[in-house]
């Protein structure tokens, strides 16, 4: 049976037996992996602490006649300090299961980790107030990878230029349309003028930068519920951890 | 199952849906008790009735119990001040096994995991919230599992802990007893050296 080497980040793990593990990867190439992590829950485990959600691991894999199985794992990253804060597991949830839903075994998308591991190492050292911004950013970034860029300042139509200020951002277009292009439609939300630059500076800024753009909390809040909106529409998957963020959100908001 | 007698299908099939039996498992199982004496499937089934009829949730501390309160919150010697958190009814069992705590537990029947849709909402901690108000508690011992799930689960009591002036704890992790150092991932060590005391 084959085996091979290979760099990824965790995601998720399924309970598997009494003390084994299906742990899901995203690959270095953007592609899914789903591998056995075996004996994994047990205390004295050689995998149980490597192939924790979030972590960034060197692996490597056994093939077997249905998943692959864990024959070795080397931490690169654990991003320890996202385990040791609640807020930040929850960004990073929203992170881990975005990229559950919308990674693929054998479909290579090599930005999608890259964008992963810069968005959970700005995660790692950032202060509460920036996570917003990073999920934010993360979502935008991740939609455009997935096919789905928004666009916020001409029409999604005909490209033609929108106006300036507050737009109506059609969910099935990803953007606005103008009048000539029968408009956004039904399944459509308002984004303030606030809101769009703050969607447009997020969108341009590396994962890095995002803390330092300063957006207030109640743009983002709208930046966030327009992209969740977003995402919801695009994505055929109950997206579970990004519905909790939201609430998290919106009582932030309120308080 | 065409090829089994209908009475013995339905047995496969109900065996089936436990955990970690698979169609073989399932009929080894069913085989064993074909062969074995009336008396000892008669005894398993009264078992399997009864534990269904007569276990309840502790209203206390959501263990297992077979009255209002398990043995263990009836218990008066135990140290009602000191609460051990635990996600399962299965790791009371497990902390009881050390011999080394004293005190009452609260069974969150579950952990916090976004990414499966489980919140605080659909876990005890307001039930173990209002237990602080009522009780004259000094400490809380998190003892959920060293996992991300575990983690999440603990800081968010935490949070909502302390505040209430009660002392909080997070049951140590690190090194098993028995196991090579030089195989400890980064993380298990790093708190390993953390936690490490005086000797």
């Amino acid at each position: 049976m084959p085996s091979h080497r290979v760099r990824a980040l965790s995601l998720k793990k399924t309970k598997l037996g009494e003390t084994d593990l299906i742990v899901t990867f995203l690959a270095e190439d953007g592609c899914q992996i789903r591998a056995v992590a075996k004996g994994a829950r047990k205390p004295g485990s050689r995998f149980g602490g490597r192939v924790e959600p979030f972590t960034v691991v060197d692996m490597l894999l056994h093939t077997g006649r249905t998943l692959e199985t864990i024959s070795d794992a080397e931490i690169v990253t654990s991003h320890a300090a996202i385990r040791e804060d609640y807020d930040r597991a929850q960004a990073a949830s929203v992170v881990a299961d975005f990229l559950d839903k919308v990674s693929v075994e054998c479909q290579t998308e090599d930005r999608l980790f890259a964008l992963a591991c810069a968005t959970l190492d700005a995660m790692d050292g950032a202060e509460d107030d920036a996570l917003l911004a990073l999920v934010v950013a993360f979502l935008l970034k991740g939609m455009a990878m997935h096919g789905y860029r928004p666009q916020f300042d001409a029409c999604a139509v005909c490209g033609s230029r929108a106006g300036a200020g507050e737009i109506r951002f059609a969910l099935e277009l990803g953007g606005p349309a103008c009048e000539a292009c029968s408009g956004a439609g039904d399944e459509a939300v308002w984004l303030s003028g606030d809101a769009r630059a703050a969607c447009k500076a997020l969108m341009s800024a590396k994962m890095a930068e995002v803390a330092e753009l300063g957006v207030p909390h109640g743009v983002l809040a709208e930046a966030f519920g327009v992209m969740r909106a977003f995402v919801v529409y695009h994505v055929p998957a109950k997206l579970k951890a990004l519905g909790m963020y939201s609430a998290e959100v919106l009582r932030a908001t309120r308080e | 199952m065409a090829f089994y007698a209908p009475p013995i299908a339905r047995l496969l099939e109900e065996l089936e849906h436990l955990p970690g039996i698979g169609p073989k498992s399932a009929q080894r199982l069913a085989y064993h008790i074909l062969r074995g004496d009336a008396e000892a499937a008669d005894r398993l089934a009264e078992a399997i009735v009864e534990v269904k009829r007569s276990i309840r949730f502790c209203e206390r501390c959501f263990n297992f119990a077979e009255s209002e309160q398990c043995a263990i919150c009836a218990d008066p010697a135990r140290d009602a001040a000191v609460i051990c958190v635990v996600e399962e009814p299965r790791d009371v069992v497990a902390v009881e096994r050390t011999g080394e705590f004293r005190g009452t537990y609260h069974v969150l029947q579950g952990a916090i995991s976004p990414i499966d849709g489980i919140g605080p909402e659909q876990l005890r901690v307001r039930e173990l919230i209002d237990r602080l108000g009522k009780e004259s508690v000094t400490e809380v011992i998190l003892a959920t599992d060293p996992d991300i799930e575990g983690e999440t689960t603990a800081l968010y009591i935490a949070r909502l802990v302390k505040p209430l002036g009660i002392r909080v704890t997070r049951i140590a992790s690190g090194l098993p007893v028995g196991g090579d150092l030089e195989y400890a991932d980064e993380v298990t060590l790093g708190r390993a050296l953390e936690a490490r005391h005086d000797i």
